[in-house]
C-alpha cells in the first residue's frame, strides 16, 4: 500500500517537475546568448561558463553556456514577504554584521546602506572597492571567472575600518548563490555534516525556523562557553554534533543539470557554513559560508569570578576570505560529481597526495594501561602488555588474518592519559621500551602496520608538572576540557608551540630507535584561538603553526591521524575514525557518504570503533558503502577492569569477546575490497526500496539492501540487510 | 513571461504541496544524538550502548497536520489514536502515519487524556467541558460523565478531567487537575458513580513540618501548600489491571506501581523530577518520559535499566525532544513519543543489544534462568559493565550452583543478597571440606605446645626466648604501649598513671593513633565486600586522614580550653595522652571485626555490627571517665565540661568557616582588580 503510494507520488512529482522544467525554463535556454540575465550584463565569458553582472548590487550570474542553466546571486522572484533588510540581503554580494558597542545584529550590505563602489572590470570578471560611508569601513571584492567556476575574495589588506564606533562583525559573500525558492527548483543543498549530507529543495511548509550554521573545523574552544544541559546536572548525555572536517559546501539544481561544489579556500579557519531551507526567515533556501571577523564576547573580571561584563574583540582576525564555487553539469551535477570534483581539485593542488597503499586492513587498536585512584596517588590497570599483542597476533594469523593495522593506544610511560608526550618511553608494565620497539619490528616484518598513539593536544593537570603553555580563551580564562570522570577531572590544551617542542622531542628519540609510526590525535582535529603573552592569536595563527609542525615530522616518519581536518589531508597516510553519519539533524533528508567518495581509492580509511556500535549488521553495511575499514578497540583484560579509570566508558573491549567478529569481518570485507582497491567511487545511488547501489571507477558495483526483506533490482535479489557485489 | 511563470509557479506550488501532503514520514539511517546511562550497583550511572535509536518520524497524519496534540494511545493492532487537542478532534492513524479516521470534531472542547481500549472504545477527558466522553469504535459518542454527584467527591470540588485510563470492567481512573485527593475512580453503572479515590500521594513529612505545624494555627495549616498531596501527573494501565503513576515535582515516589488496594509495589532508584508520562513496556518494563525528553526505561523492581534522550534547545537534531506529553510502547518494543510543541510522534527502534536484554529480561521474570543465561552472555560480551545483565548473571548461575561464578558477577554486580548468598554456599563447601583437617591442625597444635611445655619444665628448652621476651616487654616504649591494655581495662587506675606515674610517652600515644588511623583506613578499604561502605577501587586516604587529625585536634584543643578555664587539673599532654589511650578498644578489637567481615554472610553479620557496637560504647565510656579523672571532676562537671566542648568545637569550626569565607571574598576581589589591571594596561 505504501509502496504503492510511494510509487504514485514519484510519478506524480515526475511529470509535475518535467512540466515544470519544459514550461519554465524553455524560454531561458533562449536568453543565453543574450547580453542581460535578470538585469545583469555579460562581462566575462570562457568555453564553459559566462559571467553576468549587475552593477548596483555587485551580484553575479554564472551560466552553463553548454546548457544554457545558471545560477543567480541575488534573488529574481520576489514573493513580496520579506522585509527590507532580508530584501537587501536576498540581493547584494556582500552581506555585513556591523558591531556597534556590544550588539552584532546590524546588517550592512550594498543596498539598504550609502555605499561608494569603484568597479574595475578585469579580463575574467572585476574587482569593486567598496566604502560604507555611515560605518566608515571598506574593502574589495575580487571576482573572477575560471575555467572550473567563479572564485570571489576579499583580501586581508583590503579591509579597512576607520571608524570608532562600527567594526565589522561578519562578511558573508554572494550569500545567495544557487538559492532557490521554496520547491520552485529540483535539487538539495549539501552540508558537510559527519560523512555528509543532503537538505532537498522541497516546500518545508515552515517546519524549520533555522538551518545549519556550523563552524569549519568544528567550534573554537578559544571562545566556546562550556554549557551543556546535563542529566542530573553532571552527566553529559547529548553527543557533540559532528566537527565539520573539510570546508566544502553544495548546492544542486538536478532538473536544471547545474550544481556547484564550493570550497572555502582561504579564511576557511574562522568561516561557517550556513545553510538553511526555505522557511527559516524567508522562503529561499541558501546555502554559503560567513566569514567571521570579531565576535561580541564574554569578559571575567576574574578567575572565579562571575561578575562579567560584554565586550567585543579589539582587532579583527587577519585572512584572505575566498570561496572558489566550481560548477558541475549533467551527470555530474550531484553529490557524487561534487565529491569526484573534490577529490580532483585535492589532488590537483597536492593538497591531498595519494597513498602508497590503499588495500584492505582490520584495523585492531590496543589500550596499553590507564590508571585508576589508589591509596596515594593512582596506580595502573594494564590491558594489554606487549605479550598480549604477541598472543593476538598469532592466533588471529591461526585463523588466516593477517592484514592488519594497529594503534597502540596508552603504551607510554603513566598509562593513555599521562600526557604531553615528551619522549619515547614505554611503562614497564606493559613491557617496557626495548619490548615494545621489539615487537614494532616484529609487527613490520609481519607485515603488520603498527603505530603509537599520540594526543599532541592535550595535557594532565594532575600529572605534569608544568602547567603553563595551554590555552587560554579569549577573555584570558584558561581552558579546561571536562571528562565527567573521576581520576582525571580536566584536561588542557597545549598552546601550538608547545605542542611543536615536544611533539618534535618524541619523534626524535623514536627515529632514534628506529620508531617510524605514528598515529597522532588532538592536533588533528581540534582548532582554537588563543591568549598567550598578552598577544590574541586567532585559528587562522594555529592552523598554520599546525601546518608547519606536520609539515616537519612528516619528513621524518609516517603519520596516520584521527579524524584530520582537510588542511591536514597531504600528511596523512590513513584516515582514521570516519564519521559514517551525520549528526541527525531534523532538517537532513539523506545522509550520504562524501567524504568516503572523496577519499576512497586516495588513502585508506579506518571507521569509528565497532565495539560501540548498537547495531552491529547495519553498521557493517555503512563501513560496506562507505569503503571503509572495520575498527576494533581490543584490550586483553576484561573491560571491567577499567570502571574506575578514565577509561570508563570503554564497555567493551575484551580480545576474547571481538574474536569470532574480528574474524568473520576481516574475512567478508578483504574479499569485497580486493575487487575495489584503488579504485575511486564514481557513482552513488539512494534507491527507493532501501537499496544503495555504489559504482566503482572499475565497472564493480555494490548493491546494499539496508531493508529487512528481500528486494529485486536490476534482475539481482539482494537479501534483507545484505550485500551483493558486481563485477 | 515573468507573468506566466508566477501564475504558474503558483498553480505548480498548489500541485505539489496537494504531492507533498501525502509524504511519507521521514526516515533516516543514523547516530543517536545522545548518550545512554544506564545506573550500576552502587547507584553510579555509567554510560552504555545506544539503546534505542531514533527511527521515524511523524509530523503528519495524512494530509492532517497536528496542532498542540496532548496525548494518544496505540493499541495492539497497530491503529494510533492521537488527541489533535489544538485541532479538538481525535486522529486515528496507523503506525506509518497514513491516516485512518478523525473524529469527535463538535464535541470537543478543550481535551487533554485519552484512552482507548483493545475494543476501540475511545474515553477523553476534556478538561474545559468538565466532561469524560466515551466513543464507540465508530468514532459515535456514546457516553458522557459529568461531575460525580458524591459526598465523598466534595461538593465544591471542581471536576477538571485531564487523563483516563480505563480497566477491563470499565471502571475509569481518571486525574484532575488540582483535585489533590487522588485519581477519581467512576464506574460505569448508572451513568457513573463515583467509586472513592485512588492511589493518593502522600506529602512530604519530615521533623521540621511536623514542629512547624505543631506551631501553626489551624487557620495556617489550612492555607499551607506543603499540606497538599501533589496531584498526579500522568498514568497508566497495564494487562494485569495494574495502575501506574508518575508525578511530577515529588523527591520520591514519582513513579508508582499501584494494586487493587493503592498501594505502591516499586521503587525506582534513579528518577526524575518532571515525568510527563508512563507507559507500561512488553517484558514487565515501565518506561517514563520526562518533559524534557528524557526517556527512562525501569524493570519490574524499579532498578533503571536506561536513560537516553534530551532536550533539543535549538540543535534541531532527530531524536532530542521540546516538550513530551506522554509515551507508548509498540508490540515490537518501539517507543512511541509525542512532542506537544513540535507537534509530532517520534518513534525510538531498540537496537540489537536492547532486544537481547529484553529478551533476557523475559526469561528471568519467568524463572527460566538457564535460558536466559544465553541473552545474559551476549548483552555481558557487548558490555561486561551492564550491572543489571551481572545480577541477572549472578542470581542464574546461584540457580545452577555454580557459586564461584556467581560470586564473582554478583561482585561485579553490587549485588549485596546474591553475593551473600553465594558466598554462604561456598563457606558452606569449604567447612565441610576443611573442617576435619581445620580441627586436626588445631589439635596439633595444642599437642606440640604441650610437648614444648613438658619439654620446657624437664629442660628449659625455652628459657632463652623467655628471656629475649621479658627484655623485650621491659623495654620502656614496649611498656608504654601495653600500658593501654591496662587502661582498657582500669580506666581510673589508668587515668592516674598517665596524670602522675608517666607511664606514657607522646611517643607510645602517636604510635597509638597512628596505629588508630592506620586500622581505620584498612578497614574502610579492604574489609569484607557485604560491609564495604565505599565504592570498590575509590580511595580518598588524604581526606580520611586529613578529618581524623582535624577532629583529634579540635576535640583536644577545644576540651583543654574549656578545662583549663573550668578549673581542670589536665595538662594538655595529660589530656591528649588521655584521650588516644581511650581509643584503644579501636586499635585492639578492629583487627577482629575487619578479619570477621571477610568471613561472614548476610546471616551473621549481626556479629560484626554487635562487635562496632561494643567498641565504640567501650571508647565513649572510656573518654568519659578520662575527662572526669584527669580533671577530677564530679560526674556533673563533666557533662557539663562535654556540653561546654561540643559548643566550642562549634563555635571553632563557625569561624573558621567564616575566614574561609572572608578570605576567598578578600582574594577574589585582589584577583579581580589585579585581573582588570592587567586586562586595562594589555588592551
Amino acid at each position: 500500500m505504501a509502496a504503492k503510494i510511494k510509487k504514485t507520488i514519484a510519478i506524480f512529482l515526475t511529470a509535475v517537475c518535467l512540466l515544470a522544467s519544459v514550461t519554465v525554463f524553455a524560454p531561458m535556454r533562449a536568453q543565453a546568448a543574450q547580453d542581460q540575465i535578470n538585469g545583469h550584463s555579460l562581462i566575462a565569458e570562457n568555453d564553459h561558463y559566462a559571467l553576468y553582472m549587475n552593477e548596483e548590487y555587485l551580484s553575479i550570474i554564472v551560466q552553463d553556456k553548454a546548457t544554457g542553466a545558471y545560477m543567480e546571486s541575488a534573488v529574481s522572484y520576489d514573493d513580496n514577504k520579506n522585509n527590507a533588510t532580508w530584501s537587501a540581503a536576498m540581493r547584494s554580494a556582500l552581506v555585513l554584521t556591523v558591531i556597534y558597542g556590544i550588539t552584532d545584529t546590524q546588517q550592512a550590505d550594498l543596498i539598504n546602506d550609502e555605499v561608494a563602489k569603484d568597479i574595475t572590470y578585469t579580463d575574467n570578471g572585476f574587482s569593486a572597492k567598496v566604502y560604507w560611508s555611515k560605518y566608515k569601513f571598506g574593502m574589495t571584492l575580487e571576482v573572477e571567472l575560471t575555467e572550473d567556476g567563479v572564485i570571489a575574495s576579499v583580501p586581508d589588506e583590503s579591509i579597512v575600518e576607520d571608524g570608532e564606533d562600527y567594526f565589522i562583525g561578519t562578511i558573508s559573500v554572494y550569500p545567495y548563490l544557487g538559492h532557490s525558492y521554496l520547491d520552485q527548483k529540483e535539487g538539495y543543498m549539501f552540508i558537510p555534516d559527519g560523512n555528509g549530507a543532503l537538505i532537498y529543495l522541497e516546500d518545508k511548509e515552515g517546519r524549520f525556523r533555522s538551518g545549519f550554521t556550523s563552524m569549519i573545523y568544528g567550534d573554537d574552544p578559544g571562545f566556546a562557553r562550556q554549557s551543556a544541559s546535563n542529566l542530573w546536572q553532571d552527566h553529559n548525555i547529548i553527543n557533540d554534533a559532528n566537527k565539520v572536517i573539510a570546508p566544502v559546501f553544495g548546492m544542486a539544481h538536478t532538473s536544471e543539470g547545474i550544481a556547484y561544489l564550493a570550497v572555502v579556500e582561504k579564511g576557511a579557519e574562522r568561516a561557517s557554513i550556513i545553510a538553511n531551507p526555505n522557511g527559516a526567515n524567508v522562503d529561499y533556501n541558501r546555502i554559503y559560508a560567513r566569514f567571521t571577523e570579531r565576535v561580541v564576547f564574554t569578559q571575567y573580571n576574574g578567575n572565579n569570578s562571575s561578575s562579567a561584563y560584554q565586550t567585543a574583540e579589539t582587532g579583527r582576525s587577519h585572512s584572505d576570505l575566498q570561496v572558489h564555487w566550481i560548477f558541475l553539469a549533467g551527470d555530474d551535477a550531484n553529490y557524487c560529481g561534487m565529491a569526484n570534483a573534490y577529490r580532483a581539485y585535492l589532488l590537483e593542488r597536492g593538497d591531498l597526495v595519494p597513498s602508497a597503499d590503499n588495500s584492505y586492513n582490520t584495523r585492531v587498536d590496543f589500550l596499553g594501561s590507564d590508571r585508576e585512584s589508589w591509596v596515594v596517588g593512582t596506580s595502573a590497570v594494564v590491558m594489554t602488555t606487549t605479550d598480549d599483542i604477541r598472543e593476538i597476533y598469532e592466533d588471529l594469523k591461526k585463523e588466516g588474518v593477517t592484514d592488519l593495522f594497529s594503534v597502540y593506544k596508552g603504551w607510554q610511560k603513566g598509562g593513555i592519559y599521562n600526557l604531553p608526550i615528551g619522549s619515547y618511553k614505554a611503562d614497564s608494565k606493559i613491557g617496557g621500551t626495548g619490548d615494545l620497539t621489539s615487537l614494532m619490528e616484529e609487527a613490520e616484518n609481519a607485515g603488520i602496520q603498527f603505530y603509537l598513539y599520540n594526543d599532541a593536544l592535550r595535557l594532565n593537570p594532575v600529572e605534569s608538572s608544568s602547567v603553563f603553555n595551554v590555552v587560554k580563551q579569549i577573555n584570558r580564562r584558561r581552558f579546561s576540557e571536562s571528562t565527567y570522570k573521576d581520576v582525571y577531572e580536566e584536561f588542557l590544551y597545549l598552546i601550538p608551540s608547545r605542542t611543536g617542542t615536544l611533539l618534535g622531542q618524541f619523534v626524535n628519540s623514536c627515529t632514534k630507535k628506529g620508531v617510524n609510526n605514528l598515529a597522532l590525535a588532538g592536533i588533528t582535529n581540534t582548532l582554537y584561538s588563543n591568549y598567550y603573552d598578552n598577544v590574541f592569536y586567532s585559528r587562522h595563527n594555529t592552523a598554520e603553526e599546525y601546518d608547519k609542525i606536520f609539515g616537519q615530522i612528516a619528513g621524518q616518519t609516517d603519520l596516520v591521524m584521527e579524524q584530520p581536518f582537510a588542511y591536514l589531508w597531504k600528511y596523512t597516510d590513513a584516515f582514521l575514525d570516519m564519521p559514517l553519519y551525520t549528526s541527525n539533524y531534523m532538517y537532513e533528508d539523506e545522509s550520504i557518504p562524501f567524504m568516503s567518495i572523496v577519499l576512497k581509492g586516495v588513502m585508506p580509511m579506518y571507521s569509528e570503533y565497532v565495539n560501540f556500535e548498537a547495531n552491529k549488521q547495519e553498521f557493517f553495511l555503512k563501513m560496506v558503502e562507505t569503503g571503509t575499514f572495520p575498527s576494533f578497540y581490543i584490550t586483553k583484560e576484561s573491560s571491567s577492569d577499567l570502571v574506575n579509570t578514565n577509561s570508563s566508558d570503554i564497555y567493551s573491549s575484551q580480545y576474547d569477546v571481538y574474536r569470532d567478529t574480528m574474524i568473520a569481518y576481516a574475512r567478508e570485507l578483504a574479499e569485497i575490497n580486493a575487487k575495489v582497491e584503488g579504485a575511486y567511487i564514481v557513482g552513488h545511488e539512494i534507491r527507493e526500496n532501501n537499496v544503495t547501489v555504489v559504482t566503482y571507477g572499475n565497472g564493480v558495483k555494490i548493491y546494499l539492501n539496508y531493508g529487512s526483506s528481500a528486494v529485486q533490482t536490476d534482475g539481482y535479489t539482494i537479501e534483507g540487510m545484505s550485500i551483493k557485489v558486481v563485477e | 513571461m515573468k507573468k506566466i511563470s508566477k501564475k504558474l509557479l503558483l498553480s505548480l506550488t498548489v500541485l505539489l504541496l496537494a504531492a507533498i501532503l501525502i509524504r511519507m514520514p521521514l526516515e533516516i539511517y543514523a547516530d543517536a544524538p545522545y548518550k545512554t546511562y544506564t545506573v550500576d550497583g552502587y547507584g553510579y550511572v555509567t554510560e552504555t550502548q545506544t539503546a534505542y535509536l531514533p527511527y521515524m518520524t511523524i509530523t503528519k497524519v495524512g494530509e492532517e497536520a497536528l496542532n498542540g496534540p496532548t496525548d494518544f494511545t496505540l493499541l495492539e493492532d497497530g491503529s494510533m489514536y492521537i488527541l489533535d487537542s489544538g485541532n479538538r478532534r481525535i486522529v486515528v492513524s496507523d503506525l506509518e502515519g497514513n491516516l485512518i479516521d478523525t473524529f469527535g470534531e463538535g464535541t470537543l472542547v478543550n481535551p487533554r487524556g485519552i484512552y482507548v481500549t483493545p475494543e476501540h472504545i475511545c474515553y477523553v477527558a476534556d478538561r474545559d467541558a468538565k466532561s469524560i466522553f466515551v466513543f464507540d469504535e465508530e468514532g459515535n459518542l456514546t457516553q458522557t460523565y459529568g461531575k460525580p454527584e458524591h459526598a465523598l467527591y466534595g461538593s465544591t470540588q471542581d471536576f477538571l478531567p485531564i487523563k483516563i485510563v480505563a480497566n477491563s470492567a470499565g471502571t475509569m481512573y481518571v486525574i484532575c487537575e488540582s483535585n489533590t485527593n487522588g485519581i477519581v475512580q467512576i464506574s460505569p453503572v448508572e451513568g457513573g458513580t463515583f467509586l472513592g479515590y485512588f492511589g493518593t500521594n502522600s506529602t512530604d513529612k519530615n521533623l521540621w513540618t511536623i514542629v512547624w505545624r505543631a506551631l501553626q494555627t489551624e487557620a495556617q495549616r489550612a492555607r499551607s501548600l506543603s499540606n497538599l498531596p501533589s496531584t498526579p501527573t500522568n498514568l497508566a494501565i497495564d494487562e494485569k489491571g495494574l495502575i501506574y503513576t508518575v508525578t511530577a515535582g515529588e523527591e520520591r515516589e514519582t513513579l508508582k506501581r499501584l494494586n487493587i488496594a493503592g498501594i505502591n509495589m516499586i521503587e525506582p532508584n534513579r528518577y526524575d523530577e518532571t515525568p510527563a508520562a508512563v507507559a507500561v513496556g512488553n517484558h514487565d518494563n515501565v518506561f517514563v518520559a520526562s518533559t524534557q525528553g528524557y526517556i527512562y526505561e525501569y524493570n519490574n523492581e524499579g532498578n533503571m535499566l536506561f536513560v537516553f534522550g534530551g532536550s533539543d534547545v535549538g540543535q534541531q537534531r532527530i531524536g532530542l525532544s521540546t516538550r513530551v506529553e506522554a509515551i507508548q510502547i509498540g508490540t515490537d518494543d518501539k517507543i512511541y513519543v509525542l512532542d506537544s510543541e513540535k507537534a509530532q510522534i517520534q518513534i525510538y527502534e531498540p537496537t540489537e543489544f536492547t532486544s537481547l536484554l529484553h529478551e533476557a529480561l523475559f526469561l528471568f521474570s519467568k524463572g527460566r534462568y538457564t535460558e536466559s543465561k544465553g541473552p545474559l552472555s551476549q548483552v555481558l560480551q557487548m558490555n561486561n559493565l551492564f550491572d543489571y545483565a551481572n545480577m541477572a548473571m549472578g542470581k542464574a548461575l546461584v540457580q545452577e550452583e555454580q557459586y564461584e561464578e556467581a560470586l564473582h558477577y554478583s561482585r561485579l554486580a553490587k549485588d549485596f543478597d546474591g553475593y551473600s548468598d553465594a558466598f554462604w554456599e561456598i563457606r558452606n563447601q569449604w567447612l565441610k571440606d576443611y573442617l576435619v583437617p581445620v580441627f586436626l591442625i588445631i589439635l596439633a597444635i595444642l599437642v606440640i605446645k604441650k610437648v614444648l611445655q613438658v619439654l620446657d619444665k624437664k629442660k628449659g628448652i625455652l628459657a632463652g626466648p623467655r628471656a629475649a621476651i621479658k627484655n623485650f616487654r621491659d623495654k620502656k616504649l614496649v611498656k608504654e604501649l601495653g600500658y593501654m591494655f591496662y587502661f582498657m581495662k582500669h580506666p581510673v587506675d589508668g587515668c592516674y598513671g598517665v596524670k602522675r606515674e608517666g607511664r606514657v610517652s607522646l611517643l607510645s600515644t602517636n604510635i597509638i593513633l597512628v596505629l588508630g588511623i592506620l586500622f581505620y583506613v584498612i578497614n574502610k578499604y579492604f574489609c569484607g565486600f557485604l560491609l564495604k561502605t565505599v565504592r570498590e577501587g575509590s580511595y580518598d586516604i588524604v581526606s580520611d586522614v586529613g578529618l581524623l587529625v582535624i577532629a583529634f585536634v579540635l576535640v583536644t584543643g577545644c576540651n583543654y580550653l574549656i578545662c583549663t578555664i573550668n578549673e581542670g587539673e589536665g595538662k594538655l599532654k595529660d589530656i591528649y595522652c588521655s584521650f588516644v589511650y581511650s581509643f584503644t578498644p579501636y586499635v585492639v578489637l578492629l583487627p577482629v571485626i575487619f578479619l570477621l567481615s571477610h568471613v561472614v554472610t548476610y546471616n551473621e553479620v549481626f556479629f560484626v555490627e554487635f562487635a562496632t557496637l561494643f567498641m565504640y560504647v567501650w571508647i565513649v565510656v572510656l573518654v568519659f571517665i578520662s575527662i572526669k579523672e584527669i580533671n577530677d571532676y564530679s560526674v556533673k562537671d563533666t557533662f557539663k565540661i562535654i556540653g561546654l566542648t561540643l559548643f566550642t568545637i562549634l563555635i571553632a569550626v563557625l569561624l573558621a568557616f567564616i575566614i574561609y569565607v572572608l578570605w576567598t571574598q578578600v582574594f577574589e576581589f585582589i584577583q579581580s582588580i589585579a585581573g582588570e589591571v592587567v586586562y586595562r594596561i594589555g588592551s
